[in-house]
């Protein structure tokens, strides 16, 4: 936990990552508080289709007739779960497998290190597309299931490679000679030396799940019964708004997708600082 | 008339949260054909001074002063000017073969790089000015097919070497060229810039924290402390005419290895913190054995004394005086 | 807390030989790292293995801290097979004989606190309870001369300078009680002024502890000044040893008087 403040601290100090930062927090709120701040139910399809934006619905309504600005509110929680969720479990993923691959070397990196190339040499979109198609209608877990599988290899090919330097370290030749068994040596002697390695992973992952799993949905691969940005995209798409003057319904969901990947990026940028424990206040 | 006139040089660091003075006040000249040595140890400056010198600062650093080689003034100078002026220039030697040369590239594709940017040239032309360059280095023509990491350490400094002498320079500024080699290696590579400099007439600044080898083969020795030359006097006269206190107690840190007894010594304390700003006192005076109350308040200045200059209120005793008097 | 004088234990090497690629030694294809080097150190004593780069000494260092095998030839520690130490008898090996590495800067995890280093060998290989580890730790570090102690518990590596990061090093070696401490060029990389300080530690360490130290470099200087013994190593062979004021005022070997002829003259007259 003392980990977790101090890398927030040192994010902040870096004024990209502090707007990234507070852009993150700005939607988790509002994906935290929806029952709160939202005008209608997302779900309700009773009021008067595809009107603009007007007093009683601040961004107008949808072709189905929900309220736009509702949707929009409720739609972040699933963008929020698939971009922490395929994020956090892609980094995992990537973690234990690259830690393994590099640290044990032998027949065990010879088995992980084809697993991994294996899956980067297929292509990743086309892959998911396919998949897709037989899972259509899953919940949110199926797309963050089919995200984490096509992108969990390439971070562990990089975790591997890290761990391989710095396996060859005179402190980890120092920490065997100290007696400390493989387990302690892989979480307290290599691990540490690559907290910035991991954050990029996962902000870099997450800025790539939000965009897979809109661009997923938009091509009607998802659940379109569910209300997230992506399938507001999908209907937004089927009824046809832009012809009908509608543009909010295009533009908000699609500017939300662009503010949250932004934000995981922006993120990225303050990671650096965190590799180099000299730039770190103590 | 001097090759190199280094007047008033001052290179500070600045970070977010400090500004190091790395350099102070340093001035001195090297005459064309001549080999000067500058010694110091860790966080001396002497680095710092090769980079000014050589327009390799980082990008953190910032340096006032004058450095006039042939008549130019090096430090200002706009990118073109500076990329044009490194060859029939200065040129720098740098520390470690194994890191300067491109991993990627044959010992001839390293030629080919640095000549045909310099020149308009041939392939053929520059694979023939490449084995001669090799032969006056003492190496086979056939390593122009090698890469860096098949050839030993000495041999990589000497392809180094070989490098910097086709840009024909004037001056070449050697940054601790032979700290990653082992003794022998050393004594061949200092042999090797020894006659090359009798046979081509290059002046040179030798930056070393070795004071023994870089005694060799120079004419004169320049030894910094924190920033600062705290003395200045001919190699050949530095055991017997050292007066300045850290001169000497770097000289005592050496000792005979085929003597009776032998007992090593250091000094005691650790080099000053140079984030502070200039100073008004001696650096050295914490860890010196002659220091009095004048020190803490009062910065000593480079001054005439024994066979060169120094700068200490008490440089009248040299090594030999101060052992029979103590 | 006394200070135990530990036992130490004779190191003996008996016609080691590694050859590394091949089919072994001897077959062609080969790489002969080290050619039949036999020594000995009595204990509580300290030798010098000389050597330039290429003579084997880094590959003998490995063999003798058991990180790699000989192809042919012993390795004794008192009693034990160093070259055939089964998984426990490793662990015990590692706790009596210990090594000081050349790279201040890269022997210390810059992630770690220095309390935490320390603490690792004292918690392995003493048992030692956590509320029973700090004590020791502070007692380490004024023993390497870093003090007060309670200042370097919770810095970080970076926070210190080279000379003060290798005695971390070395306090680190002396945490399991050693017999014998293998230093692999230990002030090579540091400022010259910063040497005698560290030497005088690892070379006090023989009256206080009565361990046994293998000094190994390529600098005669500094081995002769810290040594008993001298063994000069050239090419993976051997080609002189004695005491080491002999070898150096008496050297009979070619390579050795190279060496030695090598040496700096103008620092170093005396009148």
């Amino acid at each position: 936990m003392k980990g977790l403040a101090m890398v927030i601290r040192t994010l902040w100090r870096q004024p990209k990552a502090r707007v990234g930062l507070l852009v993150l927090l700005a939607l988790v709120a509002m994906a935290v508080l929806a029952p709160l701040i939202s005008p209608y139910s997302p779900q309700t399809a009773t009021f008067p289709v595809m009107t603009g934006p007007s007093s009683a619905y601040l961004l107008g309504t949808t072709g189905g007739g929900q309220d736009v600005l509702s949707q929009l509110i409720y739609g972040s929680r699933d963008s929020l779960i698939v971009a922490f969720g395929a994020g956090a479990l892609a980094t995992l993923l990537a973690l234990a497998v690259g830690l393994l691959a590099g640290y044990l070397a032998g027949p065990t990196d010879t088995v992980l290190n084809f697993v991994m190339n294996l899956l980067l040499v297929i292509p990743a979109l086309p892959l998911m597309i396919i998949i897709s198609t037989y899972s259509k209608g899953g919940s949110i877990w199926t797309i963050v299931a089919i995200i984490v599988l096509v992108s969990w290899a390439f971070g562990g090919r990089v975790v591997r490679s890290r761990v391989l330097s710095l396996r060859s370290l005179d402190f980890v030749t120092a920490a065997q000679f100290s007696g400390d068994r493989t387990g302690r040596i892989i979480i307290r002697e290599i691990l540490p030396n690559m907290v910035s390695l991991v954050a990029a992973i996962f902000f870099g992952t997450a800025t790539a799940a939000v965009l897979a799993e809109a661009g997923l949905e938009f091509l009607g691969l998802g659940n379109p019964a569910t209300v997230s940005w992506g399938t507001m995209l999908y209907w937004a798409q089927n009824y046809n708004v832009l012809a009908q003057g509608q543009w909010a319904g295009i533009f908000a969901p699609g500017l939300c997708i662009a503010l949250l990947a932004a934000a995981f990026a922006l993120l990225n940028f303050g990671v650096d600082e965190l590799s180099n424990p000299r730039l770190r206040e103590v | 008339m001097s090759l190199l006139e280094v007047r008033n040089l001052d290179v500070t660091y600045r970070s977010r949260s400090a500004a190091v003075l790395a350099a102070r006040d340093v001035s001195f000249d090297v005459a064309p054909g001549e080999l000067v040595a500058l010694v110091g140890e860790s966080g001396s400056g002497k680095s710092t001074v090769g980079q000014a010198i050589t327009g390799t600062m980082p990008i953190a650093a910032a340096a006032t002063g004058r450095v006039r080689f042939g008549g130019t003034e090096m430090l200002g100078l706009d990118p073109a000017a500076l990329r044009r002026s490194r060859r029939d220039g200065i040129a720098l030697m740098p520390q470690n073969g194994l890191n300067a040369l491109n991993p990627v590239l044959t010992i001839e594709g390293h030629f080919w790089d640095v000549l045909r940017s310099h020149q308009r040239i041939r392939r053929a032309e520059a694979r023939r000015t490449a084995a001669e360059l090799l032969a006056k280095v003492g190496l086979e023509a056939d390593l122009l097919r090698r890469y860096p990491h098949e050839l030993s350490g000495g041999m990589r400094q000497r392809v180094c070497l070989a490098i910097v002498l086709s840009l024909r320079p004037r001056l070449i500024v050697f940054d601790e060229p032979t700290t990653a080699l082992d003794v022998l290696t050393q004594q061949q590579v200092m042999e090797t810039i020894g006659q090359l400099q009798a046979s081509e007439g290059f002046a040179g600044l030798l930056i070393s924290h070795d004071l023994g080898m870089a005694l060799e083969r120079t004419s004169r020795v320049l030894i910094m402390y924190a920033g600062r030359i705290v003395e200045e006097l001919p190699s050949d006269r530095v055991f017997d005419d050292a007066c300045h206190p850290y001169t000497q107690a770097l000289i005592g840190c050496y000792g005979d290895a085929r003597a009776d007894e032998v007992a090593l010594a250091g000094i005691p304390g650790s080099p000053p913190d140079l984030s502070l700003g200039a100073e008004s006192s001696c650096l050295f005076a914490p860890r010196c054995g002659r220091a009095a109350e004048r020190c803490d308040v009062e910065r000593p200045l480079l001054r005439p004394a024994g066979s060169g200059q120094a700068a200490c209120f008490f440089a009248t005793e040299t090594l030999t005086e101060a052992v029979h008097a103590h | 807390m006394p200070t135990e004088t530990v036992r130490a234990e004779r190191l003996r090497l008996e016609a080691v030989t590694k050859v590394y690629g091949g089919r072994g030694a001897g077959r062609p294809g080969g790489k002969t790292a080290v050619d039949q080097v036999s020594f000995t150190i009595e204990p509580g004593t300290s030798l010098g293995l000389i050597g330039q780069s290429g003579s084997g000494k880094s590959t003998l260092a490995r063999m003798i801290t058991a990180i790699d095998k000989p192809t042919t030839g012993v390795i004794l520690h008192g009693g034990t097979r160093v070259d055939q130490l089964g998984r426990r008898e490793l662990r015990r090996y590692r706790r009596d004989v210990q090594f000081v590495f050349q790279d201040p800067y890269a022997a210390l995890n810059p992630a770690s606190r220095i309390g935490y280093i320390l603490g690792r060998p004292l918690a392995n290989y003493l048992g030692l309870r956590p509320d029973q580890v700090r004590p020791q730790v502070l007692e380490l570090l004024a023993k390497v001369g870093l003090t007060p102690p309670e200042q370097f518990e919770q810095k970080l590596p970076h926070q210190l300078s080279g000379g003060q990061r290798q005695r971390v090093v070395i306090a680190r070696a002396l945490a399991s009680r050693p017999r014998l401490i293998v230093a692999d060029e230990p002030v090579s990389m540091l400022d010259v002024s910063l040497r005698a300080g560290i030497l005088t530690l690892l070379r006090g360490l023989r009256e206080t502890d009565g361990i046994s130290l293998l000094y190994i470099t390529h600098d005669l200087l500094s081995a002769r000044a810290v040594a008993d013994e001298l063994v000069v190593l050239q090419e993976g062979r051997v080609v002189e040893q004695g005491a080491a004021r002999q070898v150096l005022q008496h050297p009979e070997h070619e390579y050795t008087r190279r060496l030695i002829d090598a040496l700096p003259q103008s620092v170093t007259r005396r009148n």
